[in-house]
């Protein structure tokens, strides 16, 4: 019998609240993502030595199939902006489509007003390069060739054009990471980022982040999630061989 | 007070469990399709804001004479395009031979770049990686590619009749399910964060 | 006549007497308490009597003492305020005024990169005159003669404490004074230490002429220069950084590139079809797709989705084609309808570069129903109502509702076959998911290689999403041989076979070259810097 989509967002609500408000004692560690914990490394880095750090969103708007991606990517590129916003070259976030565009601006600006330096920002600091994946990307290559943006964080909805930022982000030895919830993406990244997001990695960002208590208790949720699903399957592949029937 | 950030969170929760509640009730299903034929409007005029917006950077560009011969030619070049489109219709001969002959060739062109990149991405890979999944993603890669077709005008019966499709139909299906219900996973624990109010991208 | 003895307190009224009475007596006990302290000043001003010490400074005494520690400084120390965390961790590395320590070596390693860059712009200079900001002061001050030092600046020789300025010398010396410091004239004469004014202030001459210019030194116009080349690189327009590094892997780049580029040319220019076709076997999904086109009826409306990006046109095309000339074979109603924006302008390109002269085509007897805007919510509502969807169809295609062969459309399954012509993966998945809902029959999908793979996955299942599929180039030439009518697939088997080897061949030398002597090169660098 498949389980109903509303009982099975009942029970993802229910955990993520669960997990959200349990202290857990001293095992409250994040499994170990290396990508990401280099991802925060950049961070840190580019804010130390004044240089900037692009977020790019991906073509897919917020009606696509992958929008939440793209909200994955809003979610790093507001704690990107909480901890660099007040240096010298301010995060940048690229998309190739206008509603996410338009949230991009609405994350930057409250994260200025909150921190305080409302007076700072600029729209043109979310910017849409163009409106066809290649065109996207092509108008993205410029900022990372000429070395304005040292590291490139690529999470939203992309195609193979990923590999054009990367492979850009490599001639001008920078860094980049990437995550897209398309497969022939996450292949391309495998080759051509230097830290490649598979699979649901690329939601796991705003918990390493720290965005908020909630990312993190998403993150166990979906931990919780797929050790379900893992027993599940197993069970469904061997329940023929012990005699079970449907 | 300012009521912008509660009004518009519940305006985006609201909205949301509508759309998902119009999914499971036949009654909100009309409902549902009408706010759907709202975000559709949005969404085009979204596409319109975009295009502004990249006009906007580009002529700031020319104004603070950065690197503005590249952005002059994007803003000349746009102006071109959307005034034929306007006048003479998206069909019409202009905009045709404009999409045919500089729109295609670039964009084909850098596809043909990137064949390239990744060919050479993916020999890098042997001096940046050294790990076991390196060699899994390599060893991978060139049995697809030896499966994918004559070599040089050989065929190699091996790979094109058992091996690659045995890693494509087998091992490639299995590990791509995987990785499509991590995505699901994440793609549900996003969306609950929006629909609990948990992440509000709108910038309440 | 003596002067009578004033009394200054005779005057005074009695209880003000008494009060100086009393100050005075208490200023003579002061006085000689006073020197009896100073009598012991010198054996206990510097040890703090233990019974004066309070108690909080006693006891952090005992505790340093019983870790072993035996330095008061040490033991005081706990009471000062906490040193911030980055001094204690990190001591500064303050250099000392000494010409060694400031030599070049540990000069550059605490300079930052910014400032060694300046440096090697200006190489030429930095090996002969160029001083450096921070170091070759000290060499130069270094270089000045001893005999241009005034006498006080002049070092201690050890060898003679005499010459010492703080020597104050021995009781038993001559007197310190040189017979210069005596004057000699005037009436001051014989006294000693007499202020020299009187050359000074009588002097009589023109008043000296400053000049306006502003004077440099050259140390300080170097460090000018330095500070001015700095601000200026900050203000440069950055130039493509890519282009200036690793001029070699540039090179060896531009060789692979072209090696791939011939291998796509060489076997258009030669004009022989060489490379054997794909074994029907090997792709039965084609098959299935081929079976369901060859049965639809004559005139059978099918919606056709143009999911296709400019950049992928090409190799999509390579599969379309042989598929869409086979619904055109069966006189089938194309209506088409895409989700990219550029979508119906390809679709148009596909029908006028390889079908202009079909009969159905060149009567414009298909229907273009234009850019559906809205991505995943559009596809869901275009399938559950198709006819309230807003379409931005183009001129020609006005009313496109209206026309007969739409006219009995009413809902997404009214179609004989929904056929998704899709470069992405994604956007084909977009519209299984949003569409099957509404449909009773599966979909056929024409896809480019590259989402091939996650489309499988929809094959083969019940019920049925995905009936038939042909994916990339191979997936193209496999239709075509189905059909037995080889034309499009002509113009690329034989370069998708040439590339696919030097692909291969350059993966393999190239990871070689990377592995075997670019990177042993990199670590032997490394040692020779360590």
């Amino acid at each position: 019998m498949m389980p109903s989509p509303l009982a099975i967002l009942a029970l993802v609500v229910a955990l993520m609240l669960l997990f959200s408000v349990w202290k857990g004692g001293k095992r409250r560690t994040l499994r170990n993502i290396p990508a990401l914990q280099r991802l925060q490394r950049s961070i840190e880095l580019s804010v130390e030595d004044g240089s900037r750090l692009q977020v790019n969103l991906g073509h897919g708007g917020i009606l696509s199939t992958h929008s939440a991606a793209a909200l994955a990517g809003l979610t790093l590129l507001q704690q990107v902006a909480e901890v660099a916003a007040d240096s010298d070259l301010p995060p940048v976030a690229t998309s190739g489509e206008g509603t996410l565009m338009l949230l991009a601006q609405d994350t930057l600006r409250s994260t200025y007003r909150r921190i305080g330096i409302a007076d700072q920002f600029n729209l043109h600091l979310a910017q849409t390069t163009g409106t066809t994946p290649f065109a996207y990307a092509a108008g993205t290559l410029p900022s990372v060739l000429d070395r304005t943006a040292l590291s490139t964080a690529m999470l939203g909805e992309f195609g193979p054009e990923a590999g054009l930022i990367a492979d850009a982000a490599h001639r001008s030895e920078g860094f980049s990471i990437g995550g897209s919830p398309s497969l022939s993406t996450q292949a391309v990244l495998f080759a051509a980022a230097h830290e490649p997001l598979l699979g649901e990695e690329l939601y796991a960002a705003g918990a390493y982040t720290k965005a908020s208590k909630m990312h993190e208790a998403s993150l166990r949720t979906q931990d919780v999630l797929r050790w379900v699903l893992i027993l599940l399957l197993l069970f469904t592949a061997i329940s023929p061989l012990l005699g079970g029937s449907e | 007070m300012n009521l912008r950030a509660p009004l518009s969170t519940a305006v985006a929760i609201g909205f949301g469990l509508l759309v998902l509640l119009g999914i499971f009730i036949p009654d909100l299903a009309d409902l549902r399709n009408r706010i759907l034929t709202w975000a559709m409007l949005l969404a085009a005029m979204a596409l319109l804001l975009g295009l502004l917006n990249l006009f906007q950077v580009h002529y700031q560009r020319i104004r603070a004479k950065e690197k503005s011969v590249y952005s002059l030619v994007l803003i000349v070049a746009m102006v071109i395009t959307f005034a034929l489109t306007l006048l003479q219709g998206s069909d019409s001969a202009s905009a045709e031979w404009v999409f045919n002959y500089i729109v295609v060739p670039i964009e084909t062109s850098l596809m043909a770049v990137l064949a390239i990149s990744l060919t050479l991405a993916a020999a890098r890979t042997f001096q940046h990686r050294t790990d076991l999944m390196n060699l899994v993603f390599i060893g991978t890669l060139l049995v697809l590619l030896l499966g994918a077709g004559p070599l040089f005008g050989m065929e190699l019966p091996y790979f094109t009749g058992v091996l690659s499709p045995y890693i494509n139909n087998v091992l490639a299906l299995g590990a791509m399910r995987g990785l499509l219900m991590g995505v699901a996973l994440g793609t549900i624990t996003t969306g609950v964060r929006i629909l609990i109010g948990a992440d509000r991208p709108y910038g309440a | 006549m003596s002067t009578p003895h004033h009394n200054p307190d005779e005057n005074l009224p009695d209880w003000l007497r008494e009060l100086r009475r009393k100050q005075s007596e208490q200023a003579a006990e002061d006085a000689a308490e006073q020197a009896a302290a100073s009598a012991n000043a010198s054996t206990e001003a510097n040890e703090p009597a233990a019974e004066q010490e309070p108690d909080w400074l006693a006891e952090i005494r005992k505790r340093h003492q019983a870790d072993g520690g035996d330095s008061d400084e040490r033991a005081l120390s706990d009471t000062q305020p906490n040193r911030p965390f980055r001094l204690d961790s990190r001591p500064l590395n303050i250099p000392a005024f000494d010409a060694e320590e400031a030599a070049p070596s540990d000069e550059t390693k605490a300079r930052p990169e910014w400032l060694d860059e300046a440096d090697d712009e200006d190489e030429i200079q930095t090996e002969s005159d160029y001083a450096s900001p921070f170091g070759d002061d000290i060499d130069e001050a270094e270089e000045l003669e001893a005999n241009e030092l005034p006498s006080w600046l002049q070092p201690p020789s050890e060898s003679s404490p005499k010459t010492n300025p703080f020597y104050m010398g021995d009781f038993d010396d001559e007197p310190m004074l040189t017979p210069a410091e005596v004057e000699n004239a005037g009436p001051l004469a014989g006294l000693s230490g007499v202020l020299p004014a009187e050359p000074e202030v009588a002097k009589i001459g023109r008043s000296p002429v400053f000049s306006t210019r502003l004077e440099v030194s050259e140390s300080q116009r170097r460090h000018a220069s330095v500070l001015h080349t700095l601000i200026a690189s900050e203000t440069e327009t950055r130039e493509d950084f890519a282009s200036t590094v690793k001029r070699p892997a540039r090179l060896l780049n531009w060789l692979m590139a072209g090696a791939m580029l011939l291998a796509a040319l060489l076997p258009l220019l030669n004009g022989q079809l060489a490379a054997p076709r794909p074994e029907a076997q090997h792709l039965p999904e084609g098959a299935a797709m081929f079976n369901g086109i060859d049965t639809l009826p004559a005139g059978a409306p099918v919606l056709v989705v143009f999911d296709v990006q400019t950049a992928l046109y090409g190799e999509v095309r390579a599969a379309a084609s042989p598929v869409i000339s086979h619904l055109l074979d069966r006189q089938a109603r194309l209506i088409f309808i895409s989700t990219q924006p550029t979508g119906p302008a390809l679709a148009e390109r596909l029908l006028q570069s390889d079908f202009a002269q079909v009969p159905l085509v060149a009567s414009n007897d298909y229907i273009s129903l234009g850019y559906l805007p809205g991505g995943m919510a559009a596809v869901r509502s275009f399938a559950s109502d198709p006819r309230s969807a807003p379409l931005s169809a183009p001129a020609t295609f006005t009313q496109p509702w209206q026309r007969a062969s739409l006219q009995a459309i009413q809902s997404v399954d009214d179609f004989a076959l929904v056929l998704l012509v899709v470069s992405e993966g994604e956007d084909a998945r977009m519209w299984l998911e949003q569409a099957t809902p509404e449909l009773s029959k599966g979909l056929m999908v024409v896809s480019s290689a590259q989402a091939a793979p996650l489309l499988r996955a929809y094959l083969n299942m019940q019920p049925s999403i995905v009936d038939g599929l042909v994916a990339g180039v191979s997936g193209g030439a496999h239709y075509e041989r189905l059909r037995a009518k080889e034309t499009f697939s002509f113009i690329y088997w034989d370069s998708y076979s040439y590339q696919l080897g030097v692909a291969i061949l350059v993966i393999l030398l190239g990871g070689l070259y990377g592995r075997v002597i670019h990177t042993p090169g990199q670590a032997n660098k490394a040692k020779v810097s360590a």
